[in-house]
């Protein structure tokens, strides 16, 4: 095999990566009409600075039109900045994770396709090198927490908020202040950023971790005598009625769980069942 | 929405468990064999 040959298939291993990399599926979308700087630059040469003597001075159909278009054109600028900053995240895990995965096959091919051992192990050594450079990024934080994920908190925290001010913005400036309007805007601001959707994916995780019960399983005479219970016509909801708070879940818990605990709210529930005739 | 989710459940009371937490109020039953060959059951309950 020659040696221009052997340069070629390293050459065409190597433009694997980037040119796949570059493919129109991992852009972020198609071409603006005007460049978000520029659509920026517009907004912002529109829009007045507040001036409160101003919106004090108007009649409430002024302030409320005042206060509207303000926050309106603000939101606006702030999603266009936003949508900017999300391709921007998702373009820099595809770039890292795709490309280094399109070059590492590239090489791996390349490699099976020419014979001299030398430049076997050059494409091999690189092939190793690319993928441990993924491994490593891999590893970093920003993929450790899921960019995917908070992505997507971003986004739902950001409809969440937008909601919250679209109500407002049908208020009165009386019942939702100005004041308030701009307190809102830069919640809003906050929840399209990354560290607003971190938070959010923590808030998420530790609501979730509230709302899930473990328990061993386990069976013993009583337990069996509440399932028993059960399948009684009307006997879950008259078991319910006596339990303090009244919980399916906690009431599922008795018939498996066989703890001290467990053991002693069902011996007590038992007995005010057969005591009320439920069982 | 809240779960339960009971480890180590034996073959043999795997339907007699799942039919109890079903009769307890749970919406969702969802047993799953364990690498043991018991199961994690996991009931979902609308409270």
């Amino acid at each position: 095999m020659s040696r221009w040959r052997c340069w070629g298939a390293l050459a065409v291993a190597l433009a694997a990566g980037p040119v796949l990399g570059g493919c129109s599926s991992v852009k972020g979308g198609p071409e603006r009409l005007y460049a978000v700087a520029e659509e920026t630059t517009l907004i912002r040469d529109q829009l007045r600075r507040i001036d409160l003597a101003e919106f004090s001075a108007l009649a409430e159909a002024g302030r409320m039109r005042y206060r509207n278009d303000w926050i309106a054109a603000r939101m606006y600028a702030i999603d266009i900045q936003y949508t900017s900053y999300e391709a921007a995240l998702t373009q820099e895990r595809q770039n890292v994770g795709f490309g280094a995965a399109a070059t590492t096959l590239g090489l791996t091919a390349a490699s099976g396709l020419v014979a001299p051992v030398a430049t076997k192990d050059l494409l091999t050594a690189l092939a190793g090198f690319v993928t441990g450079a993924r491994a490593a990024y891999d590893d970093n934080i920003l993929l450790a927490h899921s960019m995917q994920w908070v992505q997507s908190q971003m986004r739902t925290q950001r409809t969440l908020v937008a909601e919250r001010i679209f109500r407002g913005l049908k208020r009165s400036t009386a019942d939702y202040s100005l004041a308030q309007a701009l307190s809102d805007l830069e919640d809003y601001y906050r929840a399209g950023t990354f560290t607003g959707g971190l938070i959010a994916t923590s808030e998420t995780l530790g609501a979730e971790a509230k709302n899930a019960a473990e328990v061993r399983f386990g069976a013993n005479a009583s337990t069996e005598a509440l399932q028993d219970c059960l399948r009684k016509p009307g006997a879950r909801n008259a078991l319910l009625n006596l339990m303090s708070p009244r919980s399916s879940l906690a009431l599922g818990r008795l018939t498996v769980d066989t703890s001290a605990e467990a053991e002693a709210a069902r011996t007590e529930l038992l007995n005010k069942a057969r005591a009320a005739g439920v069982c | 929405m809240q779960q339960l989710i009971v480890r180590d459940v034996t073959q043999e009371r795997l339907q007699r468990t799942v039919q109890g937490l079903k009769d307890a109020g749970a919406t969702n039953v969802d047993p799953k064999r364990q690498a043991d060959g018991k199961y994690t059951v996991t009931a979902t309950f609308p409270d």
